[in-house]
């Protein structure tokens, strides 16, 4: 009934005045008839009325209150009213709608990324009740998976899930030849309910069988999406087909639908049948297990029934199962953890910006209203009630902030272009937002929010207004409006806004100008590098052979090698090249294990220390540019011997007398070859996990396949790629060859996240800066101006141009201190924040604070010094005359 | 005045208006001397309360009003009550029927 109502009165407003009018004015000559007939005279049975009826005006008034609809009948009339007035002064409407559509923008972008990074559901059936469970592997793996015997075991005897999964954790790599160029690709295993339990259908096709989790079964696989798009360009006959993998033969029964990051992180799927031949063993930890949790069942209550299958498998397993400890959370996108402290940081740095573009308008606003003082006090005169105006005032903000959104969000499309323009490979999930529901929400939101935080302060000023000063005043504010007080808070809060976001980018960029300065540890420049994967010998193959044969195998792998090499080196522009199995700074898996020194007491398994094994060929440290710090580099006469170079980390740890040399380590995980090993000699360290890691304790081994070819040119090192290829194909035609780049490329790579968000919290800081900059400027002039009656009385009497700058000036520097301590509080809790972003600086850094204060305090002290100089300049006599 | 005089206050006068419009249509002069005199004065209705109950009123589909001439041809909007006008008038005369008796009872204990 009442949107009946409100929408009838709406239709029928115009008519329902009318009656109105007629209504009351009758009930009032009725009501003089009646006095005059009691008799009064005419003129004053009138006035009686008019007495008793309380006025005309307000009786229609307080009856239009009642009516349905009448809150939105008189917003809207707000609206309207408001929209003149932003019409009226087109300059002050597009200099705060293009401030607001900047920060809104900002906001509306980097939230984008976040809602579909870290908020939005995963896209899988009940997304809440999925868990993940992973094995830890103290100290040294955080996260890492689950034996395939221990996946069996637990997922029999749960209880608290009523279904559990499992992918494999590592991305296995094969050869994929016989279909055109040979090809690497990369494939992931799960079990037959992975995708069943996720929700997940098949395009095409079907997904795997529970009979194909078992040992011996039929050679299937599936597509990812993303791989049957690019490689198979999206044809439905793909199923059936039969493609080569390391030399052996899968049939291809299907493809997964477009979905997660997950899912199409590998090319193919396999299912777990396809892992080996025992599925029961606890030696290989690399599956991840997920689960469903049965109704009403909490995370923490699977994690206690997890971590008791645990240890219930460390007690079975001693010895495969020593140091394994457990994570169970909830399940998440694999990269959201990664960008979570980026995005965080600058939804932190466009959060002030919006703040600090809040107060320049608040300004504005407040300049505005106090020259709309008298028209304020006249409607207050004449019976506008003081909330009436708060909300018409507040109406016109929210309308400007609504118009600063509407164009903040096509600022927000093309922001998200940029973003996903300028992330690098390894935050793909920044390049694939689309925006939704929800970040229009957030928009709309923080529309209204913004409104109201421009509009409130400016507003209730108004409660301050003496109609009687204001109305006597002429046009000219009275001041009451626009304290000098409130100005001040301005200034200070847009100093303290501005200092945080950029003691944060000075942070962040002096870390990422250290870590440039940092020495990889090899000679970058003019060095090529290129994957040359060999087909993987199946491990079921592998276990047959003889120690005799695996040696024989490695050694017919290392002569092809050396083949390429020499290929490589002949070709013209070529000074060396060199192999190597794992490229440093942590673009490929790490390979670690423990060792032990001889002579000395053996520690615990589990204690031992971990070396970082590297297989190389014979020239690898004169064509990286490694330096040989003592000792020898291993050479063609090591080949076959148990030789190896370590690294000065592992020198100076180890054998800190300077005796490493002659020294023998064992490592263990070389079984089953004996497995002492001669140091030979000392290399410089270089960087595997990044430039900002503490070096590792590497160790150099020579022989086998090294798949990571080196090529060191005389100039352009890309001029040789073609050339490097041809070569190697000639050499053997089925070898694929991917991921060519320099190792320039490679360093750039390995800073490009930290680089993504320094540069963007610069970008943000720089716009937070330039709205600080301006707003002070606004609040700082608008005070000098006011106070051009008080200069001119000053130099009137006898005050020397100097005393008035140092008056201005002095006030400006005292706003700039505060705001500094303020901006100094917040910027140190924001250090410590991003603590672990930070690399050489330390959070407190003095240089960053100091640097950022200074600058500040002379924007600040400009923005007055200009105004100050303009004041001083003017004759006295116009400046009393001035007001 | 506080609110809840305010409230007490409507919900009579609500009813008041029902009760003078019980016998039959009347225009706002007409209800606001009804009143006056059927309370024996003890109640003068201001038209600024007055003519908001009977718009919200006619709203609330207890009222409908229609024109029509008056004692001295001017012309003036005439109130009647409808059905469930006349059924909200019981319901609140057997309210106030209860209010008041508990109140006396109150009083008298």
């Amino acid at each position: 009934m009442w949107i009946r109502n409100a929408i009838r009165n709406w239709r029928r407003k115009a008519r329902a005045d009318a009656e109105l009018d007629e209504e009351v004015r009758g009930y009032a000559e009725m009501l003089a008839e009646e006095k005059i007939r009691n008799g009064s005279d005419a003129q004053e049975a009138r006035r009686e009325a008019k007495m008793e009826l309380g006025g005309v005006e307000q009786v229609k008034e307080q009856t239009r209150e009642v009516r349905a609809g009448h809150f939105f009948e008189t917003l809207w009339q707000d609206v309207r009213y408001g929209g003149r007035m932003l019409r009226k002064n087109p300059g002050f409407t597009i200099v705060a709608v293009l401030t607001l559509a900047l920060g809104i923008g900002a906001n509306t972008a980097i939230f984008s990324v976040i809602e579909s990074v870290l908020l939005r559901p995963l896209p899988y059936d009940h997304p809440q009740s999925l868990i993940e469970i992973w094995n830890t592997y103290l100290p040294a793996v955080p996260l890492g998976g689950l034996s395939p015997g221990d996946f069996r075991d637990w997922q029999r005897e749960t209880t608290t899930v009523s279904e559990m999964a499992a992918y494999a954790w590592i991305q296995q790599g094969a050869n994929f030849t016989g279909d055109g160029d040979p090809q690497r690709v990369e494939l992931n295993w799960a079990t037959s309910n992975f995708f069943p339990m996720l929700g997940v259908r098949p395009a095409i096709g079907r997904l795997f069988a529970p009979e194909e989790d078992r040992p011996g079964s039929a050679p299937v696989v599936v597509l990812s999406h993303r791989f049957w798009q690019s490689r198979f360009a999206s044809a439905s006959n793909v199923v059936g087909r039969v493609l080569t993998l390391d030399g052996l033969r899968y049939t291809v029964i299907g493809v997964l639908h477009e979905g997660s990051h997950l899912l199409d992180a590998p090319d193919m799927w396999m299912p777990m049948g396809q892992f080996g031949d025992d599925l029961t063993e606890h030696v290989h930890h690399e599956f991840v297990g997920i689960a469903r949790l049965k109704p009403g069942v909490k995370v923490a209550q699977a994690r206690a029934e997890f971590e008791a299958l645990n240890q219930r498998s460390a007690i079975a397993y001693p010895k495969e199962h020593k140091n394994f400890g457990l994570v169970v959370r909830p399940m998440q996108d694999p990269s959201a953890a990664q960008l979570r402290g980026t995005l965080l940081v600058l939804f932190a740095a466009v959060g002030l910006v919006l703040l600090i573009a809040c107060a320049n308008i608040a300004n504005l606003l407040l300049a505005r209203n106090a020259s709309r003082e008298r028209e304020i006090a006249l409607r207050t005169a004449l019976g506008a009630h003081r909330g009436r105006l708060i909300r018409q005032l507040l109406t016109e903000s929210i309308l400007l902030a609504l118009l600063g959104g509407a164009l903040g969000i096509a600022f927000a499309a093309v922001g998200v272009q940029i973003l996903g323009a300028l992330a690098p490979r390894n935050m793909q999930a920044v390049q694939q937002i689309g925006p939704d529901g929800t970040v229009f929400l957030f928009t709309i939101v923080i529309c209204f929010a913004v409104g109201v935080i421009c509009g409130l302060l400016p507003a209730l000023q108004i409660r301050k207004t003496n109609v009687n000063v204001a109305l006597k005043q002429g046009t000219r504010g009275s001041g009451a409006f626009a304290s000098r007080k409130l100005h001040s808070t301005l200034v200070v809060s847009e100093i303290a806004l501005a200092l945080v976001p950029l003691t944060g980018a000075g942070l962040l960029l002096r870390s990422l100008r250290d870590l440039l300065n940092q020495s990889p540890g090899f000679r970058a420049e003019h060095l090529l590098s290129m994957n040359i994967p060999q087909a993987a010998v199946p491990p079921a193959e592998l276990i047959k052979m003889t120690p005799a044969q695996q040696q024989q195998l490695a050694q017919k792998q290392s002569l092809q090698f050396e083949q390429i090499i020499e290929g490589v080196e002949a070709l013209p522009g070529v000074k060396l090249a060199a192999g190597i199995d794992i490229l440093p700074l942590g673009t490929q898996l790490q390979a670690a294990a423990r060792f032990v020194i001889e002579g000395r007491p053996i520690p615990d398994a589990g204690v031992r220390p971990l070396a970082e094994l590297r297989t190389i060929t014979p020239g690898y440290f004169s064509t990286a540019g490694v330096s040989l710090l003592r000792g020898r580099s291993l050479d063609a006469e090591d080949a076959g011997k148990q030789n190896i170079d370590i690294n000065e980390a592992m020198a100076e740890r180890f054998w800190p007398q300077g005796n490493a040399i002659g020294s023998r380590i064992n490592i263990c995980s070389l079984d089953p070859s004996p497995c002492w090993f001669s140091i030979v000699g000392i290399v410089g360290n270089v960087h595997e996990y990044g430039l900002d890691a503490a070096p590792t304790y590497d160790a150099y081994f020579t022989g086998g396949w090294t798949p990571n070819l080196l090529i060191r040119t005389a100039s352009d090192p890309h001029r040789t790629e073609i050339a490097a290829v041809n070569v190697i194909h000639k050499i053997d035609p089925a070898l694929p060859v991917t991921s060519v780049m320099t190792m320039d490329e490679l360093v750039a790579d390995s800073v490009a996240p930290r680089r993504f968000s320094a540069v963007l919290t610069g970008v943000f800081a720089a716009l937070a800066l330039l709205l600080a900059t301006v707003g002070i400027y606004g609040v700082m002039s608008y005070m000098v101006g006011r106070r051009t009656n008080e200069i001119g009385i000053r130099m009137a009497l006898g005050a020397r141009p100097r005393d008035v700058l140092r008056l201005v000036v002095a006030h400006g520097a005292r706003l700039a201190l505060i705001g500094v301590a303020f901006g100094i509080c917040g910027s140190l809790a924001l250090a410590r924040f991003i603590s672990s972003m930070l690399f050489g600086v330390r959070s407190y850094d003095p240089l960053t604070f100091i640097v950022v204060a200074s600058l500040l305090s002379a924007v600040a002290i400009a923005a007055c010094y200009v105004p100050a100089r303009r004041a001083m300049k003017v004759d006295p006599m116009v400046a009393l005359r001035y007001e | 005045m506080t609110r809840e005089q305010t409230e007490l206050l409507q919900g009579t006068l609500d009813m008041l208006i029902l009760k003078s419009l019980a016998l039959g249509e009347m225009h706002g002069l007409g209800i606001s001397r009804r009143i006056e005199q059927i309370t024996k004065g003890t109640f003068q209705v201001k038209p600024g309360s007055l003519f908001p109950a009977l718009h919200r009123m006619e709203e609330e589909r207890w009222l409908e009003a229609s024109w029509g001439e008056s004692e001295n041809n001017r012309r003036a909007k005439y109130y009647r009550l409808t059905k469930a006008g006349r059924r909200q008038f019981e319901t609140e005369t057997l309210r106030w029927g209860r209010i008041s008796l508990a109140i006396e009872r109150a009083l008298e204990a």
